[in-house]
């Protein structure tokens, strides 16, 4: 009879494990963020999963995005079961927006200004995509087709221009750099030899304009 | 030599100063002087739903042993293996047992988009091209529904294979497998992602 009980337990709850499945849920509170161009910036995405299994998930970006958020880093997270939306976990996702607005330039790209007259708001729409682990297929016979599951929002990017005069920067620098190293020779040159031979050559060139003065 | 070299380090020494001070005010300039004086009006509109697979599903799309090409409208394993699936107007045998639930904790409705990563390929690399791997959705399931006529070829892209699922609602799911006649016998397999969207909105 025990062994008949126990059985039954085993059974359910291996049935109960084969009807569990994992989801994902995405709650977005910023469809859209305006960020200038060349500055870091983030979104806080929440995910939950309100079904009875925790699954991993993993924020990414959709193609259309790629380019204007760039150098972007997503962690990959566990969703516990059983979480509701109110209690949606955020997942960071940060990004860099690279200059997208048109410069003029001068000395080939060493000094460059940005004019935001008659250089519309950039916009750019896509989607962010939160999805989980993938499944898997036994593959028999003719085999098959593993699946996988992820869900998205849109989400839109707006790119401020910041109007700049000429930006001076890599020449200040360059001349700084410049003017040290020769400080920097000159003093060398005139440091190197020691005092004593530093004064007797002195010594020397003044012997001789005297002798000159009394010739 | 002194007095010419004492020349040139006082120039180039001034230089630097320069250099250094204009440094200095550049990132000042960059970083800005605005003041801004502001009152807001705050609302949070959030969105958000959460789907998942049937454990059917999950655990991947199987078309078991096929022993006699070419075949047409292979069925999946699980294409009618559901015993009491709840359906309109009562449960159903012979239903699918694949399906996308939209979570109750959703509030809006759901599209659903599907694709394939690639053909069905062997590990020796033949292949069973990706469009003689077809689907049919439906939002009810009986022996029937999804129907094999409604089958559309599955591709690499996304596309919509389920619109305005409601909060709570399932999209059901079949699939079928034509093999051509010259296919080298083998394992194939790919993998299907499915993707769940606010309603209108594209995959």
């Amino acid at each position: 009879m025990t062994k008949k009980i126990l059985i039954t337990i085993v059974f359910a709850f291996i049935l109960m494990i084969s009807l569990a499945s994992a989801g994902v849920g995405l709650k977005i509170t910023q469809g859209d963020i305006k960020i200038n161009e060349g500055q870091e910036g983030c979104i806080t995405p929440e995910a939950y999963n309100p079904f009875p299994t925790g699954t991993n998930v993993q924020v990414v970006i959709s193609d259309e995005l790629k380019d204007v958020l760039t150098e972007y880093d997503s962690e990959i997270k566990y969703l516990p079961p059983e979480t509701s939306s109110a209690e949606a976990l955020p997942i960071k996702l940060c990004f860099k927006v690279p200059e997208v607005y048109q410069r003029s330039y001068l000395v080939g790209k060493v000094i460059d200004k940005v004019d935001c007259t008659n250089q519309p708001m950039k916009e750019y729409k896509g989607d962010i995509i939160l999805e989980s682990t993938p499944g898997g297929t036994d593959g028999a016979g003719a085999g098959g087709s593993a699946t996988r599951m992820s869900v998205s929002q849109p989400l839109v990017v707006r790119v401020a221009c910041l109007s700049s005069g000429w930006d001076f920067t890599f020449a200040y620098a360059f001349a700084a750099f410049l003017s040290a190293g020769i400080v920097g020779l000159v003093l060398y040159r005139r440091f190197r030899t020691p005092k004593d031979v530093r004064l007797k050559k002195k010594m020397a060139k003044l012997q001789a304009e005297m002798k000159g003065m009394k010739k | 030599m002194g007095y010419k070299d004492n020349i040139v380090v006082l120039i180039f020494a001034a230089v630097f100063l320069f250099s250094i001070i204009m440094l200095m005010n550049q990132g000042v300039r960059t970083t800005g002087y605005a003041t801004t004086a502001t009152t807001t009006s705050n609302v949070t509109i959030s969105t958000y739903f959460a789907i998942d697979m049937s454990t059917n599903l999950t655990n991947g799309i199987e078309f078991g042993t096929i022993n006699s090409i070419p075949v047409t409208n292979w069925n999946a394993t699980d294409n009618n293996n559901s015993v009491n699936t709840t359906g309109v107007g009562g449960t159903y045998n012979q239903s699918t047992s694949m399906w996308l639930n939209v979570s109750t904790d959703s509030n809006t409705n759901v599209d659903f988009c599907v694709k394939a990563d690639t053909a069905l390929t062997s590990s020796g690399a033949s292949t069973i091209g990706v469009g003689n791997e077809s689907y049919a959705n439906h939002t009810v399931t009986n022996v029937s529904l999804p129907l094999v006529t409604s089958a559309v070829d599955l591709t690499t892209g996304y596309v919509k294979s389920g619109f305005n699922i409601t909060v709570g609602g399932n999209d059901y799911l079949r699939f079928w497998l034509d093999v051509p006649a010259a296919t080298t016998a083998a394992y194939y397999n790919n993998t299907l992602s499915f993707e769940g969207v606010t309603t209108g909105a594209g995959c």
